[in-house]
């Protein structure tokens, strides 16, 4: 089936279509897998807690991306970084209404993660009131700190849709200089 | 199966109903696991006081007949319209107050007589806990919150808990601009501070002379506040925090949630699956033990894991011991973290970029179609699962879990796609 596979995209005039696989990540409730639908059927489905992860494969403009969506709570911070390894990017996702969980993703992302590779942070929930802008959670979870590496930042909701495109192709910018170098 | 914590109204429900929960936003319900999150003595304090039963009596004292409460086999969207209804409208609560002044009354009686329940139920009733209290204490425009702190002593603490969890502004201050943080330093209330530093209030506020909570608590020399203010400034304080509490536990008293709407008519706990040979070692290390660890693995698990790629079983904890609340778990120093993720838990690895060649979403331009029954499961959301599995809960039933299974069908996928 493989032959047939590159057969049918060698006639498409796509031999080697890029790849790339990013992992979803954030404190629970967060909206990791509204976003991960998002992405993928551009509609907002009703979730329930993800009790470890949800893989998916969505075409992104010209990149198939294999997206993990992972939730391993609390208890499971230190296998998160298993979860990075051999991946291109992830998207990490806080909660933006939510201050409490602000340390925590703090702590989780200086910590238990490989920050070498680029990444994104997502100020989710944008449409409920109260949700602090991206700029704000800059300083709430200090990444000015991290000048040095590929990171941004992005508002965006889950629910709306608003931002979570421009985010994903963000990361594809990223990834691709990543590559280059 | 009652898994899920609601932190500030202290209830539990299972993985479905907790979905809704927190599709409400944290500011009517904070979910937590009870297996999967690290939950503190703080967190526990109001799962501890008040439970379903007593926090049903209130929220579904009015419930009309015939009851639009939604079964364990209900499907989301009648859940979801029952649990909107009950939380954000308050739509089945028993009344007992007509005005809004009689509300701040019965609001006052339920923190001065440390009545959890009272407190709960003019809540329910739509109180404005922010609103002054008519009766002014030590200070004009002392809020419920204030009044709570002031008087508070161990009995009270799941009051400002609650109080602190659900008045959704923490940094009011008084006539003279005390906030509730200035009131723990002034009365040094050591405990109460460390539950309302949980809820992330403004530390630097000041109030009419000047002084931020911080100054003050030098000034008035409140050892303890001084400390965990200073821990607080520089970002440093453990969420987790313990909080001195007499949590008084029996072993009949043990928080057997009950009939919420949310709880499945438990099917018998089914013993837990029998864990890899690989990771035995790990059981025979004692509960402190695990609770020291930083994580749940030791290195050499880490190391098995990094090896062991290819397991794809995902062992959820299901600890045979109790279904219900790390409470159980004993008083005198209760857990830091829930340990209920057992040690020996598999946590399968991704397993290494596998080429996503025979995917649906690729299928649908190029690829050949998959094999019949794949496309569906891929991109499905997860949510439909659980329900088309009648009463079969995720906790359990690891085999179900939607990662896994997409997993296993990604596999054979790829393999199939080789």
């Amino acid at each position: 089936m493989g032959t047939l596979v590159s057969r049918v995209q060698g006639l498409c005039g796509r031999s080697h279509p890029r790849k790339a696989s990013i992992v979803i990540i954030g404190p629970h409730g967060s909206g990791k897998t509204t976003l991960l639908y998002r992405l993928k059927l551009n509609k907002a489905v009703e979730t329930i807690p993800t009790p470890t992860y949800i893989v998916e494969t969505l075409i992104f403009e010209d990149i198939i991306l294999l997206v993990w969506d992972v939730s391993l709570g609390a208890m499971g911070g230190p296998l998160k970084k298993h979860f990075l390894e051999g991946r291109q990017g992830f998207l990490y996702v806080v909660d933006s209404t939510d201050s409490e969980t602000f340390s925590d993703a703090r702590d989780e992302l200086f910590y238990n993660i490989n920050l070498d590779l680029p990444f994104i942070v997502l100020a989710n929930k944008q449409d409920l009131d109260g949700a602090c802008s991206p700029s704000e959670l800059v300083d709430h979870l200090k990444l000015d700190t991290l000048r040095a590496r590929k990171w941004d930042v992005c508002g965006c909701s889950g629910i709306t849709g608003e931002g979570v495109h421009e985010a994903l192709e963000k990361l594809c910018k990223m990834i691709a200089e990543a590559e280059k170098q | 199966d009652p898994t899920w914590l609601s932190t500030n109204l202290g209830i539990l429900t299972c993985i479905e109903c907790s979905g809704i929960h927190r599709e409400m936003g944290v500011h009517i319900s904070r979910i937590q696991s009870l297996e999967l999150d690290k939950l503190g003595t703080s967190e526990l304090l109001l799962a501890k006081n008040v439970g379903n039963n007593s926090f049903n009596e209130i929220m579904e004292g009015n419930l009309p007949s015939p009851s639009p409460k939604p079964s364990p086999s209900s499907d989301m969207t009648a859940r979801k319209e029952y649990i909107t209804a009950k939380y954000i409208e308050h739509k089945f609560c028993r009344r007992l107050c007509s005005s809004g002044a009689e509300k701040q009354g019965e609001l006052l009686e339920a923190v001065k007589s440390r009545d959890l329940l009272a407190l709960i139920q003019v809540y329910a009733e739509g109180v404005e806990i922010l609103e002054p209290l008519l009766e002014s204490g030590q200070e004009p425009g002392e809020t419920a919150l204030h009044f709570a702190v002031r008087t508070a002593d161990h009995t009270s603490l799941p009051l400002v808990d609650f109080l602190v969890q659900n008045c959704g502004n923490l940094d009011k201050p008084t006539g003279k601009g005390n906030t509730a943080l200035h009131y723990c330093c002034i009365y040094n209330k050591p405990e109460c501070l460390k539950l309302l530093l949980r809820g992330k209030p403004s530390i630097d506020l000041v109030n009419q002379l000047g002084e931020t909570a911080y100054d003050m608590a030098k000034r008035l020399k409140a050892a303890q506040c001084e400390e965990l203010l200073s821990q607080a400034v520089a970002g440093k304080l453990n969420p987790h925090i313990h909080v001195e509490y007499d949590w008084n536990l029996r072993l009949e008293e043990i928080d057997e949630s009950d009939d919420d709407l949310d709880d499945k008519p438990s099917p018998i706990k089914k013993e837990r699956s029998p864990r890899p040979q690989s990771f035995c070692h790990s059981s025979s290390i004692s509960p402190q033990d695990k609770l020291s660890l930083p994580g749940f693995s030791t290195p050499r698990d880490k190391q098995r894991l990094s090896y062991g790629a290819f397991t794809n079983q995902i062992f959820m904890s299901t600890s045979t011991d109790s279904p219900t609340s790390p409470i159980t778990d004993g008083p005198p120093l209760p857990p830091r973290n829930a340990g209920k993720v057992a040690p020996g838990s598999t946590l399968a690895l991704p397993v290494s970029t596998q080429s996503p060649s025979g995917s649906s979403t690729l299928s649908k331009k190029k690829a050949p179609p998959p094999p019949p029954g794949h496309k569906r499961t891929l991109s499905d959301p997860p949510s439909p699962l659980p329900h088309s599995k009648g009463s079969v809960s995720w906790g359990n039933d690891t085999g179900h879990s939607p990662g896994e299974r997409s997993l296993n069908k990604f596999e054979r996928l790829t393999h199939s796609a080789r």
